[in-house]
């Protein structure tokens, strides 16, 4: 199975032309998104990743990964193009911890593999995407380690950083540590489809401009899915 | 040759002197050919072969051929000489074959020359045997006296027609702007709603139909004319500018298939300007399809790199046509261009045309100068060499399917790629490093030199500031590749390294050429398989150790795969139900969270100087340097064990037997798992452990002077493994190097 992961992998880098734009979605799977969250959830990464694969500048550019914290945080899938993996993985609940820094910190380390990776092979990527979602507080400290990081690359024009509360409990304050030019939103109510259908149109608008340029996003569409 | 020619030759001596008749050298080797033959042809072509001799020693006539001509008949000769020169000169081509002449004049009349120059044929008549024009009617044009012997200047004045009907007037070429392009206008009347508009030219209302699409400037909508697009800017989008812009366009014909020229502004029922009507295209935005190469080829498993380059010529000729008008096309991009097929080329969003003070307002990043990047585009009128290198930016584009010329390993973004001028590619001996790992490589090995060439003089920086290459130039050079993709003797398909030019627009190898260079590769890999395979084992991902594949099992590789079949049916009909195709939780994951651990990338083994040195050293290592490292590395932990503690005497058996044994294990582990990615190296550090451990007890009798013997072990394994990946490394340097 890895074998052959790799090869795909490492062949679409060598075959696909097309500039790409990494998305690491960084989701909570601690056990208080048991149920209807975790179900609403794992509808709207399959919204997402078909709606990008309806697309087809979208589909050959977007590369989706998806890191899951809860306990620990583990990639559920790495970076690679939405070509290859057909469906998404099922985001399931495990524990009651929510290791959020550390789930951060996992999926800037898969970004910063596939950058490396990108640059080794030769080919051009906008400026990465990070989504965290969470619907509760962090129990480990480790994002107070994470989140300078998150917004250093920001200042330096490395990453759009999107986090998300989840329900009335989210921390909104421990979220806005994440990013200084992004203030966090709060889904209302379980729009996760909703959301994720706004984020797909994003990456296909951001796929279809070119490299460098100033793609703006749809602000209006935000009503849609945040609390405002 | 007829009977007559040496009569004409004489008549019209004059000219020739001046101006030599050119005979094609393929002329002369058919007829040698048929003088071969000795059948009842022989009189005529010894006849025909002397009046040719005659004219060349008279000085009258000249022989013009190029190798490559050896291949094909005489006509093609001809008809590709006639294509390339009909734009710069007049030409009449002397020639008694129904064919020919039908040819030059169906592309004639089909505009597919642009020329404003003439083009004849003149044959000898069957009855008069005189030298007559020969019409499209296919008589001999009556009344025309055609070529009267003895005037000598004159027909070759008649030849010239005053306008060619196939060129519009140009537009006039300017570098001032044109005034107030910013004023906006006022429009009241929602036209969307209503539905109406009128035709500024003849004021007929035309009904707009279904929407087609919507973009940041306007909206384009079906008409109640068939064939017929109507696009209405947004209100915010009317400015005094596109509105001149669009009434100078309808006022001129531009007759080139494929160019969605303007027909008529369009005005709502006000007056005011809303729009304008167009033809409506057909086929697929380069962007949505040659350029993401793997789709393409699935869509159309036969498209090949012949297609491709008929489809840059066209382009080309397109391009070339719009020129001579005057008219830059100042924005081109892949999503303006559309395909319906190698021959039939669109182009689109032609509003956003430079046409004398009326800017090009956009500009894509990839295709725009180094010398403009991240000007302000409606501020100033770009230049003829602004847009050859957009022009030479899209061929590239063509020809390495989607790569812009600029891409290159650790490359920063579009624009700063652009303005640095680093282009990667190589040229003989010139070489930048960096050029994208893959099939673009091989791509551009499999163009010609002339071609490599004018891609360096557009994009090195070596040629920064100088002209850059003109269509015309650009037109002939694909000409001529076309020529020779189109013998089936240099061209092949398919995956399998062969002598010649791969058809494929994605080729798996490089170019081999017999007798130079590398030596075609044996052992049934592919030269794509071994950059993925090398790209794969470098890779930092590890797989879970969960993975039941066999560690050394070798899939056979489906090339299929990489050419766009490969997303899978199971993608066809997305379920959410179905299992997907990666396991849902904990297969793959990071093997540490801080980046480095692994004995990484860039060191000196990279070095290609220093891999001599490197391979042999690793030979030694693995027969017996092992055993010695091994025994010292235990060795010295023995020694300062036994500084530490006095009553501790380990050393000799036990590290000696314990470091080869772990050394052994080590390396042998190892390079069994050379392509693996790098859990091998734990698994190496691993077996090295334990085997260590056991000689130490087993030589020395005593479980506590395994340690040292076990680290020694560890060490060597690491080692071992890391010279390895040195090896590997190197090996890729020297085929980066010294292959094509």
């Amino acid at each position: 199975m890895s074998r052959e992961f790799m090869r795909v992998r490492t062949e679409d880098l060598l075959l696909n032309p097309t500039n790409r734009v990494p998305i690491a979605l960084c989701l909570d799977a601690s056990g208080s998104m048991n149920g209807a969250p975790m179900e609403e959830l794992n509808d709207g990464v399959c919204l997402f990743f078909e709606a990008i694969q309806a697309d087809p500048i979208a589909r050959a550019s977007a590369e989706v990964a998806i890191v899951a914290f809860s306990d620990t945080a583990e990639t559920l899938i790495d970076f690679q193009g939405l070509d290859r993996v057909g469906n998404p993985p099922t985001v399931m609940c495990q524990g009651g911890c929510t290791d959020l820094g550390g789930g951060v910190n996992l999926a800037l380390d898969r970004l910063e593999a596939r950058k490396q990776e990108y640059q080794k092979a030769g080919v051009d990527y906008f400026q990465p995407w990070l989504v965290l979602m969470t619907d509760g507080q962090p129990t480990t400290q480790e994002h107070m380690q994470a989140a300078p990081r998150t917004c250093k690359m920001e200042r330096a024009g490395k990453l759009v950083v999107f986090p998300i509360g989840i329900g009335p409990a989210a921390d909104m304050s421990i979220l806005a540590m994440f990013s200084e030019k992004r203030r966090p939103l709060r889904l209302q109510g379980l729009n996760f489809r909703e959301f994720f259908e706004w984020l797909s149109k994003s990456v296909v608008r951001v796929s279809q401009s070119r490299p460098g340029e100033k793609v703006n996003l749809d602000l209006e569409g935000i009503k849609g899915w945040a609390e405002l | 040759m007829h009977r007559n020619f040496d009569k004409f030759l004489t008549d019209y001596a004059p000219v020739f002197e001046h101006n030599q008749l050119l005979i094609p050298r393929r002329v002369v080797q058919e007829l040698q050919k048929i003088e071969k033959k000795r059948d009842h042809r022989l009189q005529t072509a010894r006849a025909a072969l002397q009046s040719v001799e005659n004219a060349v020693s008279r000085g009258l006539a000249q022989l013009r051929g190029e190798q490559s001509d050896d291949r094909t008949i005489a006509d093609n000769v001809i008809s590709r000489v006639v294509e390339q020169h009909v734009t710069q000169h007049d030409i009449v081509v002397l020639t008694n074959d129904f064919d020919l002449k039908e040819w030059i004049y169906s592309k004639k009349q089909a505009g597919c020359f642009g020329s404003r120059h003439s083009l004849l044929v003149v044959r000898f008549d069957p009855q008069l045997g005189t030298a007559r024009i020969w019409g499209r009617d296919g008589n001999t044009r009556g009344g025309n006296p055609g070529l009267p012997p003895g005037r000598t200047t004159r027909p070759v004045q008649r030849f010239r027609l005053p306008v060619n009907p196939n060129v519009a007037h140009p537009f006039a070429r300017t570098t001032t702007l044109e005034p107030g392009l910013e004023t906006s206008l006022s429009a009241k009347e929602d036209v969307e709603r209503t539905g109406i508009v009128y035709n500024k030219l003849d004021e007929k209302p035309v009904r707009l139909a279904n929407k087609l699409g919507s973009g940041g400037e306007g909206t384009v909508y079906e008409t109640d004319q068939a064939g017929v697009l109507c696009k209405i800017y947004h209100k915010s989008r009317l400015t005094k500018g596109t509105q001149g812009k669009i009434e100078l366009m309808a006022s001129r014909k531009v007759a080139h298939p494929g160019i969605c020229w303007p027909l008529a502004a369009v005005n709502d029922s006000q007056g005011v300007f809303r729009g304008f009507l167009m033809p409506r295209a057909s086929g697929e935005p380069l962007g949505h399809g040659l350029f993401i190469p793997t789709v393409w080829l699935a869509k159309y498993p036969t498209w090949t790199r012949r297609e491709s380059v008929r489809l840059a010529i066209r382009i080309l000729e397109a391009i070339q046509y719009l020129h001579r008008m005057g008219v830059l096309l100042g924005d081109i991009n892949p999503m303006n261009i559309l395909v319906a097929s190698e021959n039939s080329v669109f182009f689109v969003d032609c509003d956003s045309f430079q046409i004398q003070g009326f800017p090009c307002p956009v500009g894509s990043i990839n295709f725009v100068a180094p010398e403009i990047q991240g000007q302000d585009f409606s501020k100033f009128l770009r230049t003829l060499e602004h847009e050859l290198f957009a022009v030479a930016t899209l061929l590239f584009m063509i020809m390495m399917p989607g790569k812009p010329p600029y891409s290159h390993q650790g490359g920063a973004d579009g624009a700063a790629n652009i303005q640095k001028m680093h282009f990667p590619y190589p040229l003989g001996e010139k070489s930048s490093a960096g050029a994208p790992e893959g099939a673009w490589r091989f791509c551009w090995s499999h163009l010609t030199r002339p071609l490599k060439e004018a891609f360096h003089q557009s994009f090195h920086a070596d040629f920064r500031g100088q002209p850059r290459v003109p269509v015309q130039t650009w037109l002939r050079l694909f000409r001529d590749y076309e020529l020779i993709l189109s013998k089936d003797m240099a061209v092949f398909r398919g995956p399998t390294p062969q002598y010649g030019f791969d058809l494929s627009i994605l080729p798996q190898n490089f170019r081999y050429v017999e007798g130079k260079g590398r030596p075609l590769p044996t052992g049934g890999e592919t030269d794509l398989q071994r950059s993925v395979r090398r790209m794969a084992a470098t890779s930092r991902v590890v797989a879970s150790s969960s993975g039941s594949q066999p560690q050394r099992q070798r899939t056979p590789y489906v090339p299929s795969g990489g050419y766009g079949a490969m997303p899978s049916a199971g993608r066809a009909a997305p379920s959410r139900k179905q299992p997907a195709s990666v396991p849902p939780t904990g297969s793959y994951q990071a093997p540490t969270r801080s980046p480095g651990s692994y004995p990484g990338a860039g060191e000196w083994y990279t070095t290609p100087l220093l891999w001599p040195i490197a391979a042999p050293l690793k030979a030694l290592l693995e027969i017996g340097g092992c055993v010695a490292a091994g025994t010292a590395v235990g060795a010295i932990l023995d020694g300062l064990l036994f500084m530490l503690f006095r009553n501790y005497s380990g050393f000799g058996p036990g590290a000696w037997g314990g470091g080869s044994l772990g050394g052994i294990a080590g390396i042998f582990f190892a390079g069994a798992s050379i392509s693996k990615v790098d859990s091998a190296m734990f698994t190496a550090g691993g077996i090295g452990i334990v085997a260590g451990a056991t000689g130490s007890a087993l030589c020395a009798g005593s479980a506590s002077w395994a340690l040292p013997g076990a680290v020694g072990g560890l060490v060597v394994g690491l080692f071992a493994r890391r010279l390895q990946i040195g090896q590997q490394k190197a090996a890729e340097y020297m085929h980066t190097w010294f292959g094509k």
